[in-house]
């Protein structure tokens, strides 16, 4: 069964999600997000990521040197798709981590979401 | 397998986040990125309008066999242009509960007992009958949807009004948007907006009225946004009750005090006059002047009764009138400072700025509903700012088709699916169309809903048939109409496809077809019907909504009037119902060219969708020879209204001293019968809570999540407290959200309503509060 989900997450700790909701589509918190990846297995998600100001090839390379992520940078805005591919619960924890203390990354926000049960 | 499904889910995830992008960054390039499509050929992708809110989303649903897997938006809609929120992405799960009504069953002995779905209807049609034979025609009722299926509200209508002479019909739209009908007759004597959803993106001032669009209509408020970031010079303002997620995304948030945005959309009024910024033009071509009744009460004794007198009055009259409304004097009604009232004129009266004003149950759930639609009206009609694009006083609608099948088919207890039952013309196109005779069809309107469930009580109604919603969670007042449906001597049926507080009193519970599980056809907010088809196989014995009602009149001997063969039923069923609706000012897409598109405007003439009515530039309905044509009322103009501020029916006192407003949450459809089913949404949002303020909270020394008392006059509940939440009310008053039927807060709501629209306030009443 798929479970698609459509969120945003913000990347600085604690703050107010909707900083940056001009950039994002439908939201959830991050304790709503938690929630959401509960209980998730082999979860595949994909974002519209911004980097921040002047950083865009910076955060291709960042988010590229990550594994289970691909990157799909666009080529006329300072966008990129991201989609990442994690096996585990664990795995995915981690990943949002690393994901979260990119200093090129200024926001991200989730678009389609999946995990196998 | 496992390796080709994981690539087509990654593409798809893939393919999501690009839509996105190109949604919100127009002309955005990847020019790196590869379909790969091979991946996905074990999912069919077929369309579908979503199933939950009135924003009437299409969506892509992902089948894989017989199953329904993923859902993705779709691309070809104009409406969402490929985005979707949480309960749409999710919708599909909610076909696969575990406890899905998949039988029949019949009261026996007091007890629910499975039968065959024959036996159920034929237990329908005997009940029927009997009691008509014993109680009179008016003591069987039907209680709809504005989640009908557009066939669904047609063949109820045709069955009760046309068959069985009959007005007891209604639908639980009555309770969202019969305000926003009333408001729209009124002003302009036809029902629904002029706008569409395009609005949005030409407008340079969006203004949300008492309306949380982040939550309640999320893929507009993306276009919203969307077009913010894009043209830098769009604002974007909230004026409401409560801060909500919509406050602190606008560029502005204004806070009114109840029931005081009347007072405030009139002081808008005088100063837009004050400072000349009437446009003359519009005003003297396009408009006339009136008043009506004042002091017009609450509904909230049985047998209420109302009905409004209109005079016309001069300009001069109107300005005299509004005198009573500076910014000055509204302010210490409202709360609303002066200077916040004269910049919200300003933005309307500014000739360069195109203004598009949003509003759903704010302005609906209102005890002076129709009036604060009239004047809302009023402010776009003196400033011409109406039927051009990003120009529109726009109402939203809260269910997938309570403008397709409430509105438009008229399942309300005065309305055909052409017209009004007092209206002889429109009698006989009812009886012609319908094939049964004139006087069948009862010219006098009986009960709307309130009072229908007050009859239900009372013994005046002794069967009910509810399909596609759940009152025994909506209805305000509640304890008093649960009482009645549990009286002796009453019957209901309940059709759904989940257990709910109303299967617990139904007599009869039908196993329904849920969404795509059959053919229908909605109706949204921006007048767009949209088809689908029968996608997924429906589980046991569930049958659709208007097949049940097919079958239960045959067996009362209505086979002429319901001849239709079940692989064919809907797309006859459509093109009869057209037939009601064939002129310029509504004509409706045929089956065809709806069964290919992903959603048509109405009115549809020679082949082409109408965007905004009433302007002769895109309306073929408009005279020639003049700009606009407001051809609702008789002269061709729109009615600029003289209302008052009246308070609330029920306001905080010394003993009752909080305000309760009551409402939705993003995750959560309706009372959560559907999407408390599906896990994500369920966990992301398990129960519902109060809001209070926090300084009303630490005064009470209640702390986040502990539980609060919450007493009215009609009765109390008890839920935990959420302070600095995702919504803050100002102190003095608290919000309830009624997804949760373990937290039943309409047992704690009043059930008055407009006099003109009868539609029930659920945004204000009196509560005091306890620690618990
Ligand atoms: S906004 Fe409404 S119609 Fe669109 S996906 Fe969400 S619930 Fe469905």
């Amino acid at each position: 069964m798929l479970r698609v989900i459509k969120v945003i997450l913000c990347s600085k700790k604690n703050c107010n999600p909707m900083h940056n909701y001009d950039r994002v589509l439908i939201l959830l918190t991050m304790k709503e997000k938690k929630y959401a990846y509960d209980g998730g297995l082999m979860p595949i998600l994909s974002y519209l990521v911004l980097p921040q100001a002047g950083a865009m090839e910076q955060l291709c390379t960042d988010l590229s040197a990550i594994e289970c992520c691909e990157v799909i940078p666009s080529d006329n805005e300072e966008v990129i798709v991201l989609v990442t591919d994690t096996p585990d619960d664990n795995t995915e924890k981690t990943l949002q981590k690393k994901l979260k203390n990119l200093p090129s990354l200024q926001s991200i926000s989730m678009t389609f979401g999946h995990s196998a049960e | 397998m496992k390796i080709n499904r994981r690539s087509f889910i990654k593409s798809a995830a893939a393919s999501s986040a690009l839509a996105a992008a190109g949604s919100i960054f127009p002309g955005i390039s990847f020019a790196e990125w590869k379909k790969q499509e091979g991946a996905s050929g074990k999912i069919n992708w077929q369309k579908a309008p979503c199933r939950f809110c009135g924003t009437g989303c299409g969506v892509l649903v992902g089948m894989s066999g017989d199953r329904a897997v993923a859902v993705k938006g779709d691309p070809n809609c104009s409406v969402n242009k490929g985005l979707c929120c949480v309960k749409g992405f999710h919708s599909v799960q909610a076909l696969y509960g575990k406890d899905r009504l998949k039988k029949a069953q019949v009261r026996k002995n007091g007890k629910m007992v499975e039968v065959p779905i024959s036996e159920a209807l034929d237990v329908i049609a005997a009940k029927i009958q009997e009691t008509i034979k014993k109680h009179g025609k008016d003591s069987v009722s039907m209680y709809g949807s504005g989640q009908w299926t557009i066939p669904d509200g047609y063949v109820a209508s045709k069955l009760f009004k046309g068959c069985l002479g009959t007005n007891n019909v209604e639908a639980n739209a009555r309770l969202c948007m019969a305000s926003a009908v009333t408001g729209f007759m009124t002003s302009f004597g036809i029902d629904e907006p002029m706008g569409c959803y395009e609005d949005i993106e030409a407008a340079d001032v969006m203004i949300t009225w008492g309306n949380n669009m982040a939550e309640m209509h999320p893929v507009l408020f993306s276009r919203m946004l969307a077009s913010r970031k894009r043209k830098q010079n769009v604002t974007i303002v909230d004026f409401a009750t409560r801060t909500t997620r919509t406050s602190q995304a606008a560029d502005k948030s204004i806070l009114f005090k109840p029931n005081t945005d009347l007072a405030v959309a009139n002081a808008i009024c005088y100063e837009i006059i004050r400072n000349d910024w009437v446009n003359w033009d519009f005003v003297t071509k396009h408009t006339t002047f009136h008043k009506g009744k004042t002091n017009i009460g609450y509904g909230t004794e049985d047998h209420f009764s109302f009905k409004d007198k209109p005079e016309d009055i001069t300009f001069e009259e109107y300005k005299t009138f509004l005198e009573d409304y500076t910014p000055e004097k509204v302010q210490r009604i409202s709360g609303v400072s002066a200077k916040d009232i004269k910049y919200m004129a300003s933005l309307y009266g500014d000739p360069e700025k195109k203004v598009t004003s949003f509003w759903c149950m704010g302005m609906n759930q209102h005890v002076r509903g129709t009036w604060i639609q009239n004047l809302v009206y009023n402010i776009h009609l003196l400033t011409g700012k109406i039927s051009t694009p990003g120009n529109s006083p726009f109402s939203l609608t809260g269910q997938p088709s309570a403008c397709g099948t409430v509105r438009e088919v008229g399942t309300l207890t005065n309305r055909l699916p052409h017209g009004v039952v007092m209206n002889e013309k429109d009698r006989k196109m009812a009886a012609e169309i319908w094939d049964v005779p004139l006087s069948n069809i009862d010219p006098k309107p009986t009960y709307h809903t309130v009072e229908m469930f007050r009859a239900l009580d009372r013994g005046d109604i002794r069967f009910m048939w509810i399909q596609v919603t759940n009152p025994m969670v909506t209805m305000p007042k509640l304890k008093r109409y649960r009482e009645g449906c549990l009286k002796d001597d009453r019957f209901i049926v309940v059709s759904d496809v989940y257990p709910t507080p109303t299967t617990d009193v139904a007599d009869v519970i039908l196993p329904a077809s849920m969404w795509v599980e059959q053919e229908g056809l909605f109706g949204n907010s921006e007048r767009r019907t949209q088809h689908f088809d029968a996608i997924v196989p429906g589980p046991g014995d569930t049958m659709s909504d208007t097949w049940q009602i097919i079958e239960v009149a045959r067996r009362l001997g209505f086979e002429k009037q319901f001849p239709w063969g079940e692989d064919e039923y809907i797309g006859k069923i459509w093109e009869e119902y057209r037939r009601f609706h064939d002129s310029p000012k509504h004509n409706m897409a045929p089956y065809t060219v709806l069964k290919e598109r992903s959603g048509v405007q109405w009115p549809f003439v020679n082949g082409k969708e109408t965007r905004w009515r009433f302007n002769t530039k895109h309306d073929p309905a408009c005279k020639k020879g003049t700009e606009f044509d407001f051809y609702g009322k008789k002269d061709g103009k729109a009615w600029i209204w003289a209302r008052p501020y009246e308070p609330a029916a029920e306001s905080p006192d010394q003993e009752y001293d909080f305000w309760l407003c009551t409402g939705r949450v993003i995750e959560h459809w309706h009372t959560g019968s559907m999407t408390r089913r599906v896990p994500i949404l369920h966990n992301a949002m398990p129960e519902s809570y109060v809001e209070l303020n926090p300084e009303d909270a630490a005064d009470l020394g209640v702390t986040n999540g502990e539980k609060v008392k919450i007493i009215s006059r009609r009765g109390d509940i008890v839920m935990k407290a959420s302070i600095n939440g995702r919504g803050v009310p100002p102190r003095g008053s608290v919000f309830v959200p009624f997804f949760d039927e373990n937290y039943l807060i309409n047992e704690v709501t009043l059930d008055a309503f407009c006099p003109i629209s009868k539609q029930p306030d659920y945004k204000k009443c009196a509560v005091r509060l306890e620690k618990a």
